[in-house]
């Protein structure tokens, strides 16, 4: 019934665009899995980085991927603002995270998620906008790819590969992993606990602005100050579903994602599938608070 | 149970609200007819996130349920919306048993997300469901009739503070204090913790979706954008940070807050209400998260212990 | 017929065999002392009984009924009550409305609440915490918060408590204090506990026998002052901290 040629491209391209899924996922991650706790403002951070890289295609004609880069570093700023603001009274000489202190931050997040949010309506209106970047495609057999596509999933590839490394083979990377299983280990080795937290968090939301950069490829009419509504729970979803703290989950869980997403809108409209995906969430908890990808 | 000084309080409040229009303007009268709203809204999730400290993201999905269903039942069986209230309440709760089964079994972060993922999935769903209107929603004919909406709000308004005074103040109130400060430690000493959290939760279900349908009969229309906006959930949760979580006079306070707030910011900002709010949200969250009436009480215990 | 039957319990976490095959069994008005290295399961065991952890394998009896597969507080509710290793006081609350609590839901579940706070009261005479009746839980001492989490056990009523190290982290006049609140409860009220610790001091003052666990399985069984000497004990345990 389904033209199985079109039902395989449709799995490459959600392979494609569960490269960068994996990418907004390990910003989350990261932050969860390390000072777990979850930040709801996760999806405005997407969306900032979408329209930064907007804004940057349109004034300086940088393309998404270098834009990208540049919102490493705007992330990693806006990064540290966020720790200190939100987190770091919470955080402050505790060793564990109450349910209060959860909910605190909880609620503290779900407020910055609707002020950023309207803060975008304000400053950049409800329209949405998009890059153009077409910069051609190339042929692999019978799949037709962009290239701004390929592009972007090779460097998300390669940032998850980065961030690996960086985790497992530099001090800081094992300073912050060390903070995540044992916040008095991390001291007894040297570190000082709030910089490794405020480090951690700089990074994953510097992750997370870049992937809304890259992910702006994908979404040539997509970008509008309530975007994050849309990629949030899909990154909630992943981190789930692949382990909170565990990294590799995320890039199989962000693949396996971009997959069932795209190929979804071959039966049902798009907005739907992403509807469907996100209640994908209670079948995983049900099963397991630890994710289902081993 | 023993009737303390504030429930006299509330009945002499309650009972002052309900003169209002008899005292006050048109005007005024629907000004206290949607801040009756935001009452009912905010008391609808005192009884679980106030209450237990499960944080309800998505408890804006009741009041979009009770919107649809009243608009729904009104149009397609023509009938009178106050004969539909009761049906709005009872699918209300219906949803709410289902909801509430399945995600209070998980604690803290993964309810709440789970509530969250619920609100903004059926907000996609309902998009493409036609009988409901699909992305245009539905409206229908209702006769203007502002006395008959303030005295169904204001008897759910006064319904909910009344039963969280009784809740308070029985013996469940210790339990479901008890699940707050440590659910396992709760159940530790024989305390049916899933019980009572479903059982709040569908009571706060039922009377978010009365408040819904309320809200929807007086607008006489119900939109999905407009019903389904986390802004909802947002100043819910802001009424009952600010009015003071798990209380009985919290909700109210919040609700006073907030709504005037809001009715204020939007004279000078049209679409930037909710920046306000978020930044309240966040302040009152990470410095007071006590809450007016919770502070109070503790100032007062202070003094007490102090003069003791 | 014994009061309590744990019948070749069996629990793996992951890689660890927390569990290896252990049954004991308790008589009415027994105080068994559960003791071993740490690690070899006795807080793992203490779980079980209570229902918070189901084992792998194997059954558990309270009065002649199976409770290993009942939620922890069906088992309260038949009068079967474990503490807290690390006490879980109620912080908003005060001491009173602490234990309280434990009178309305536990195995009484009394629905009066002044009949509850009456009763709480008594409790709190037998733990010598009158005078801290209205403090916030969140203020007491450590050893105030121990006697709290034995005390809110008490009040539930159980017939069978199961006490997780209340006696750890005294010094020894604090020591002295809740030993002999301890036997006096249990004379009075008539109440059966296995008693987890490594202090020896509690375990040769209160039980009457000793079974003691190395990884996951039982390695010897019987009076305390014969358990001592036993070679293998010894062995395992090396290093014995007499109170």
């Amino acid at each position: 019934m389904v033209d199985t040629l079109l039902l395989f491209s449709d799995i490459v391209y959600g392979l494609l665009l569960g490269c960068i899924f994996s990418v907004m996922a390990l910003g989350l991650n990261l932050i969860w899995g390390v000072i777990k706790i979850v930040n709801i403002a996760h999806g405005e951070f997407i969306m900032l980085g979408a329209y930064s890289a907007y804004f940057l295609n349109l004034f300086f004609n940088i393309n998404p991927i270098i834009s990208a880069l540049l919102n490493t570093i705007f992330g990693l700023g806006l990064g540290l603002i966020f720790y200190f603001a939100l987190i770091h009274k919470e955080l402050r000489n505790k060793e564990t995270i109450t349910l209060q202190d959860e909910m605190v931050t909880l609620v503290a997040t779900f407020g910055l998620s609707l002020f950023l949010s309207t803060l975008a309506l304000l400053l950049f209106s409800g329209n949405s906008v998009g890059i153009n970047w077409s910069i051609g495609s190339i042929y692999v057999g019978f799949l037709y790819i962009p290239l701004g596509a390929l592009y972007v999933a090779i460097t998300s590839l390669f940032i998850i590969y980065f961030v690996h490394i960086f985790l497992t083979k530099t001090y800081l990377g094992n300073a912050i992993r060390a903070y995540s299983q044992d916040i008095i280990a991390t001291q007894l080795i040297g570190a000082n606990p709030t910089k490794i937290a405020a480090i951690a968090t700089s990074i994953g939301i510097a992750l997370t602005m870049l992937s809304g950069s890259l992910l702006t490829v994908w979404i040539p009419v997509g970008i509008n100050p309530y975007m994050g509504s849309l990629y949030a729970p899909i990154s909630f979803v992943i981190v789930v579903m692949g382990g909170k703290g565990k990294m590799w989950g995320s890039l199989v869980g962000g693949l396996i994602m971009g997959v069932i997403i795209d190929t979804a809108q071959i039966f049902i409209p798009p907005t739907l599938a992403y509807a469907i995906a996100f209640l994908i969430l209670i079948p995983i908890l049900l099963i397991s608070k630890e994710g289902i990808l081993k | 149970m023993r009737l303390t000084v504030s429930f006299y309080f509330l009945i002499g409040i309650l009972f002052y609200i309900s003169i209002t229009p008899f005292i006050f303007s048109f005007s005024q009268t629907t000004l206290i007819l949607d801040l009756l709203i935001f009452a009912a809204l905010a008391y609808s999730i005192n009884f679980i996130t106030g209450m237990t400290g499960y944080v309800s993201f998505g408890h804006v999905f009741f009041m979009a349920v009770g919107s649809y269903t009243l608009v729904y039942m009104s149009k397609v069986f023509n009938l009178y919306p106050l004969f539909t209230i009761p049906l709005v309440g009872l699918i209300g709760a219906l949803f709410a048993f289902v909801i509430g089964y399945i995600t209070l079994r998980f604690r803290g972060v993964y309810f709440a997300l789970s509530t969250l993922v619920i609100a903004l999935a059926s907000y996609y769903i309902v998009l493409v469901i036609p009988a409901l209107g699909a992305n245009e929603g539905l409206i229908f004919n209702v006769r203007f009739e502002p006395l008959i909406w303030f005295y169904t709000i204001f008897s759910i308004v006064a319904l909910e503070a009344i039963i969280t005074y009784f809740i308070n103040h029985s013996r469940t109130g210790y339990a479901i204090r008890a699940i707050k400060d440590d659910e396992d430690a709760a159940i530790a000493l024989g305390i049916n913790s899933m019980r009572i959290k479903l059982i709040l939760f569908i009571i706060s279900g039922t009377f978010g979706a009365l408040a819904g349908g309320v809200f929807a009969w007086s607008t006489a229309h119900v939109y999905p954008t407009e019903i389904f906006d986390l802004q909802f959930s947002l100043q819910m949760l802001a009424m009952i940070l600010i009015g003071g979580m798990g209380t009985v006079f919290g909700p109210f306070i919040g609700a006073a807050i907030v709504y005037l707030l809001t009715y204020y910011l939007i004279t000078i900002l049209p679409n930037g209400q909710l920046i306000i709010i978020g930044l309240a949200v966040i302040l009152v969250a990470l410095f007071v998260p006590m809450g007016i009436v919770g502070s109070l009480r503790n100032k007062i215990k202070q003094i007490k212990q102090v003069v003791e | 017929m014994n009061l309590l039957e744990a019948l070749d319990i069996r629990k793996r976490f992951g890689g660890v065999q927390a569990l290896d095959g252990v049954s004991i069994s308790l008589k009415e008005n027994e105080i068994l002392g559960l003791i071993g290295p740490n690690g070899s399961g006795k807080t793992t065991l203490l779980n079980i009984i209570a229902g918070i952890l189901k084992p792998d394998w194997g059954v558990i009896k309270y009065k002649g009924i199976r409770i290993d597969y009942l939620a922890p507080q069906q088992i309260v509710s038949l009068g079967l009550v474990k503490t807290n290793q690390i006490p879980k006081p109620f912080n908003s609350l005060t001491v009173k409305e602490n234990i309280a609590i434990a009178v309305m839901y536990g195995a009484r579940k009394i629905k009066n609440q002044k009949q509850a706070f009456d009763e709480a009261d008594r409790i709190l005479s037998y733990i010598r915490m009158e005078n801290k009746s209205d403090v916030l839980a969140s203020h007491l001492t450590v050893q105030e918060k121990k006697k709290l989490e034995l005390a809110r056990a008490l009040a539930t009523g159980a017939k069978l408590v199961l006490l997780d190290e209340v006696f750890a982290g005294l010094n020894p006049d604090e020591l002295k204090e809740n030993i002999s609140i301890f036997a006096r409860v249990r004379d009075e009220l008539n109440i059966s506990a296995i008693v987890v610790e490594h202090v020896m001091r509690a375990i040769f003052s209160l039980a009457d026998k000793v079974v003691v666990l190395n990884e996951g399985k039982k390695i010897a069984e019987g009076e305390p002052s014969d358990i001592i000497n036993e070679p293998k004990v010894i062995e395992a345990y090396l290093g014995i901290k007499y109170g």
